[in-house]
């Protein structure tokens, strides 16, 4: 266990006393694993990692690397322990992706901070684990965001610590960007038993990758444990959901916003593969209701042959033949009453 | 790295501009001296009039000396300032630690005028001399623990810059309250300080002008570390195991002496301290700090003497006050700095 908590409660400095956003968190990060961080905005995710970096004050409790606090560990001795990418927007033109890894090298350089070949090669290793070799010379202004957040990953695998903490590594990036980027951090957590944190809005990503959830239950707490426990234990859903609104979905793992209302028909639905996923999707969006394929009066049946997918709908023995869904939904709607 | 060598040599390329403007110092005043005569009284030579010979080696060499220390010390201090504030506008005179600074030898003038002592600055002893220089680097240290403080709540460049001219500005009002109960001779002293000069500075003032920067810049090398990694902002350097009190404290009193010294025998000089750590970045596109300070103190140099030049007025027998050369070449250079500022916001 390199990092752990003792009954840490982390806040800030208000104008009357402190203020603490979460209390009695008791917790650990074990090497080789991925954890990832999630609660809702102003749950405290930041102050967390801060107070974990040793760059804030915990209201009361201790967080500790390697059982000491990291409150008395010398600055360049804990800088070899832990690793942190804070949410900072960096756009040096005079700064290069090269340089920028570079400087994760400073807690092992001389006093002028000079690179021994040593550290060249690890700089050049990291740029190359965080998947951007052809960026080592670029400026870090003319990076994209998703770029960026992985030369700052390539820093904090450049100073060689056994922990890695990021704060919000995947805020504005897109998709493609962010699991690229999670893809990364899972891969350095599981082959070289590094213990990585990243806190995260991204609850879906966070589920399907991470090997730990730690969840700010939103009244001060912090719950930890594999996603699948954290899902069965009703907390995702309790917690991503806004009642009448929208909600988790403990049966598919996804965000879903309930079907408008009033609700209309149910409708039998036969047929398989992803066409059958995807049509069962769109009928629960627009409202439909399934039942079982001849529990219905009107019902829609998926027939493949070869490339070509054709939907046949149906009610009171009459027949229509759409070629895709929207066509398919345009029946249901119109009936068949011309 | 594989670019650090090939920055040191477009660095080594500064070398000879900085010679042939050395040079060009000497030989531009308002006395004519022949090229060949100049060169070979600097040879050790003889020369046609004895006059010549003097006014080289006890005017011109230290003036154009003092162009060199004090245009790299300047230039140390804006460059240091800039990367702890991560703000391209910061620097000394800017954000009122030269204003500090006057106050500081505002200070000696009128308080230890009034004893008689101090009131023409080209004459000090060695000990009156660095306890100038002393006085004004802690009237700097005092604005600069201020700006410190307010840093903290300014985000935005501009508004610190704003701050930073006010507080000159309440610094040099507090020197003009000063200046109500002082004799006609120190008031006389005092504003012509205020223009600014590289003359006169010579003998025991050089001395202690050469040793204090020449060690504020050695000690600013050896910050260059600290300096790279503030590049990341505090915080992420705090986290590369850079202690950010030790940094602000040895940046504040490295700043403060260097800045305290070159005010207290030039005046205070506006612009160098901006405009330089700009003109080098551009010229060498990097901000490793171990090319930058050299870079700095090269240009820093090459910049004040060309003032010094323009100053001279060549030809023309008229010297105008150093600070005004400064403002004529400095101002357009910043202007261009703030008009980029939409690249420039994001860099620091």
């Amino acid at each position: 266990m390199t990092l752990t908590t003792h009954e840490l409660s982390i806040g800030y400095a208000g104008k009357s006393g402190h203020v603490s956003v979460a209390a009695g968190i008791n917790l650990s990060l074990s090497p080789g694993k991925l954890t990832a961080l999630l609660g809702r905005n102003g749950s405290g995710k930041s102050t967390l990692i801060r107070t974990l970096a040793g760059l804030q004050k915990p209201v009361a409790g201790s967080a500790m690397v390697e059982g000491r606090d990291v409150r008395e560990w010398d600055s360049q001795d804990l800088s070899r322990k832990m690793a942190v990418v804070l949410q900072e927007q960096l756009r040096n033109p005079n700064l290069t992706v090269y340089e920028l890894v570079a400087l994760g090298r400073t807690p092992y350089t001389n006093w002028l901070g000079t690179l021994s070949k040593e550290d060249n090669d690890q700089v050049l290793g990291s740029i190359r684990k965080a998947g951007i070799p052809e960026l080592s010379g670029r400026g870090t202004h003319l990076l994209s965001d998703g770029e960026r957040q992985k030369a700052m990953f390539a820093r904090a695998l450049a100073q060689e610590t056994p922990l890695i903490l990021l704060d919000e590594p995947t805020a504005h990036l897109d998709i493609l960007s962010r699991i690229e980027l999670i893809r990364i951090l899972r891969l350095t957590a599981h082959t070289e038993s590094k213990s990585v944190l990243f806190s995260t809005h991204d609850l879906e990503l966070a589920l399907q990758m991470s090997d730990q959830l730690w969840l700010f239950d939103g009244r001060g707490a912090l719950l930890t444990g594999t996603p699948e426990d954290l899902v069965l234990q009703g907390h995702i859903s309790r917690l991503y959901s806004q009642p009448g609104e929208w909600g988790f979905d403990i049966a598919t793992g996804e965000i879903v916003a309930p079907a408008p209302s009033p609700l209309k028909k149910a409708v039998g639905l036969s047929g398989e593969g992803p066409e059958y996923f995807w049509t069962r999707k769109a009928l629960i969006r627009t409202g439909y209701t399934i039942a079982g394929h001849d529990g219905a009066g009107c019902s829609v049946r998926i027939e493949k042959s070869g490339q070509s997918v054709r939907w046949i709908v149906s009610e009171n023995s009459n027949e229509q033949i759409a070629g895709n869904i929207a066509e398919m939904l345009a029946y249901l709607e119109t009936g068949f009453n011309d | 790295m594989h670019s650090f060598s090939s920055k040191y040599l477009r660095l080594s390329i500064l070398l000879p501009g900085l010679l042939v403007l050395l040079i060009s110092d000497i030989l531009l005043g308002s006395v004519h001296i022949p090229l060949r005569d100049t060169l070979s009284i600097l040879t050790g030579g003889e020369s046609e009039v004895k006059a010549w010979s003097y006014i080289i080696y006890n005017i011109r060499i230290p003036k154009a000396l003092t162009a060199v220390l004090a245009g790299a010390a300047l230039s140390v201090s804006g460059l240091q300032m800039q990367t702890l504030f991560r703000n391209p506008l910061a620097s000394p005179s800017e954000l009122g630690i030269s204003a500090g600074a006057a106050l500081g030898t505002g200070f000696l003038i009128f308080a230890g005028g009034a004893a008689g002592s101090i009131v023409n600055l080209h004459r000090l002893g060695i000990g009156t001399s660095w306890l100038l220089a002393l006085s004004a680097s802690l009237g700097a240290a005092l604005v600069f623990s201020v700006l410190l403080v307010i840093s903290r709540f300014v985000r935005d460049h501009v508004v610190l810059l704003i701050v930073g001219l006010l507080l000159g500005t309440l610094t040099l009002s507090l020197t003009t309250i000063w200046q109500y109960y002082s004799k006609p001779e120190q008031l006389q002293a005092f504003i012509s300080w205020t223009f600014g000069s590289l003359g006169g500075v010579s003998g025991h003032q050089l001395t202690v002008l050469a040793s204090v920067s020449i060690t504020g810049i050695l000690v600013s090398f050896s910050l260059s570390k600290t300096l790279n990694a503030l590049l990341l902002g505090e915080q992420n350097a705090a986290t590369l195991g850079i202690s950010i009190q030790k940094a602000r404290t040895f940046i504040l009193i490295n700043t403060c002496i260097l800045t305290g010294t070159v005010t207290a025998f030039c005046g205070p000089i506006g612009f160098i301290g901006m405009a330089v750590p700009h003109l080098t970045r551009s010229l060498l596109n990097t901000s490793n700090h171990l090319v930058l300070l050299p870079a700095c103190c090269l240009t820093g140099a090459m910049l004040l003497l060309a003032c010094d030049i323009i100053a001279q007025l060549p030809g023309s027998g008229f010297v105008l006050p150093i600070n005004v050369a400064t403002s004529l070449v400095g101002a357009p250079i910043v202007i261009w700095i703030i008009l980029k500022m939409n690249n420039l916001r994001n860099s620091f």
